[in-house]
């Protein structure tokens, strides 16, 4: 099965300025140079662009991750009306599923019901209770944006909408509170755990013991929770490899055959490898010449920025070899091993929190009864 | 092979100094459902990816076909989430 993913820039503005935000208050702003919206000429262009490259590549399922900036300021109408165009001329023997990533602000009953008709995978960016949620997520007066989003959360709940979440760890937060906060106070069942992007060309503001002893609070109140129906993705993705089953997230795991790469598409139809890269280095790692307008799908594919990801993710770097962990560790995050020097032959920033996670997840599962054998077996020892 | 009795001494050491403060629980629903998933259709044993699986993959949400990007919504929802 070949799978494709492509993130798309459908609205390159955004009502929150989050002091974070790799896409607005990172290195590039090209942003601003960009259209503000997806236009209906480029849309109409993209869904040539991947029709054909479907075609040629065998592709047999599409998931096309509406992003941003803030999606929703696309607009109702506009929204519909992309959504049906794909659906209608989408050929049949190739499945397609659509995914939003959303500060969820301007989510009313309309936008609630128009994602649910089309089957959109709802994600609602939300970093803790007030106090940690509005130390980055402020609109552009300053003005934090908790209390307009938990409004919207109920909306969710009323209405029964599916939807995760998707938080950047702040370990200050502490593990055991953000868990009692998200799945008792806002009744959240599935969520993830982003870390914030780190590469070796700065520093963090928190210490890699803080981030390892919030990862392994949470999971231990997760675990102690013992309920399957709270998702925490990361978790399953790391625990899913430990017992020998491959990772669920791009860039976080190893993996030996990485399939397909993840593309982005700007709102001018810019062609980009996956967002979040344009955090190392854009002038080197994302910024291409090509666009929807004038190449394809296949012919974009064999940019040497692929090539290069691809074996970043595959070959590992040099100080990972003598690690236990290397065959389901992969390196960590590619972003978070990037450096100007070494580009992505270096271990994760985070390579202390990584270890310490995977020892404390072992230590989980042999506890629960599985073969030490077994763990070992999965990571090739 | 002395590389590997290296890294499993570290394994050893690692995982012997993982505090025991927790309780453990016996009958483990988040270990079963992993497994579940795991062993839906394992191809062979080795660590690689050629383990694929045919459960939960059609209802959109957690995805064991593909890589989901970390900043995207695909595959965050369990298949019973909100339920």
């Amino acid at each position: 099965m070949s799978c494709l993913t492509v993130i798309l820039k459908m609205s390159e503005r955004c009502n929150l300025n989050c002091s974070y935000c790799y896409f607005f208050n990172s290195k590039d702003q090209s942003y601003k140079e960009r259209p503000a919206f997806l236009s209906d000429e480029n849309k109409a262009c993209l869904l040539e662009f991947l029709l054909e490259g479907v075609k040629q590549l065998g592709i047999s399922k599409v998931v096309i991750g509406l992003h941003g900036g803030e999606p929703l300021l696309y607009g109702k109408e506009r929204f519909i009306k992309l959504c049906n165009d794909f659906i209608d001329k989408w050929p049949k023997e190739v499945q397609l599923g659509f995914s939003l990533q959303t500060n969820g602000l301007l989510l009313d009953e309309e936008w609630v019901g128009i994602l649910e008709k089309y089957k959109v995978d709802i994600g609602i960016s939300i970093d803790g209770p007030k106090d940690f949620h509005d130390i980055y997520r402020v609109d552009h007066f300053g003005n934090g944006s908790y209390d307009r989003l938990i409004k919207k959360i109920h909306l969710l709940h009323k209405m029964n909408a599916r939807f995760g979440v998707l938080s950047v760890i702040n370990p200050k937060i502490g593990g055991k509170n953000l868990y009692t906060f998200l799945t008792n106070e806002l009744k959240v069942k599935s969520f993830d755990l982003l870390f914030p992007h780190l590469t070796h060309d700065e520093l963090s503001p928190y210490s890699m013991d803080e981030f390892a002893k919030f990862l392994c609070d949470i999971f231990d109140a997760w675990t102690l929770n013992n309920n399957k129906k709270i998702k925490i993705r990361i978790f399953i993705s790391f625990l899913r490899q430990l017992l020998g089953g491959s990772r669920l997230l791009y860039g976080i795991g190893a993996i030996k055959n990485p399939g397909l790469p993840l593309i982005t598409i700007r709102s001018d139809g810019k062609l980009e490898p996956v967002t979040g890269l344009m955090y190392t280095d854009p002038n080197t790692v994302t910024n291409t010449t090509k666009n929807i307008n004038n190449t394809s799908l296949k012919d974009f594919l064999t940019l040497p920025i692929f090539q290069e990801l691809k074996e970043a993710q595959t070959i590992m770097p040099e100080n990972c070899s003598k690690c236990c962990w290397e065959k389901i560790c992969g390196g960590g995050h590619i972003i978070d091993r990037f450096s100007i020097k070494n580009r992505f032959n270096n271990p994760s920033t985070y390579c202390s929190v990584m270890m310490d996670i995977y020892a404390h997840m072992t230590k989980y599962l042999l506890d629960s009864g599985i073969p030490e054998s077994r763990i070992r077996h999965s990571l090739a020892l | 092979m002395l590389d590997t009795i290296t890294k499993i001494e570290q394994f050893k050491k690692q995982v012997s100094k993982v505090p025991t403060d927790y309780k453990v629980i016996t009958d483990n629903d988040i270990v079963n459902y992993i497994l579940e998933m795991t062993n839906a259709k394992i191809v062979t044993g080795d660590w690689s990816d050629t383990c694929h699986y045919d459960t939960h993959s059609d209802n959109g949400h957690i995805d064991n076909h593909m890589d989901s990007h970390p900043d995207c919504a695909n595959s965050i929802l369990g298949e019973d989430a909100n339920s």
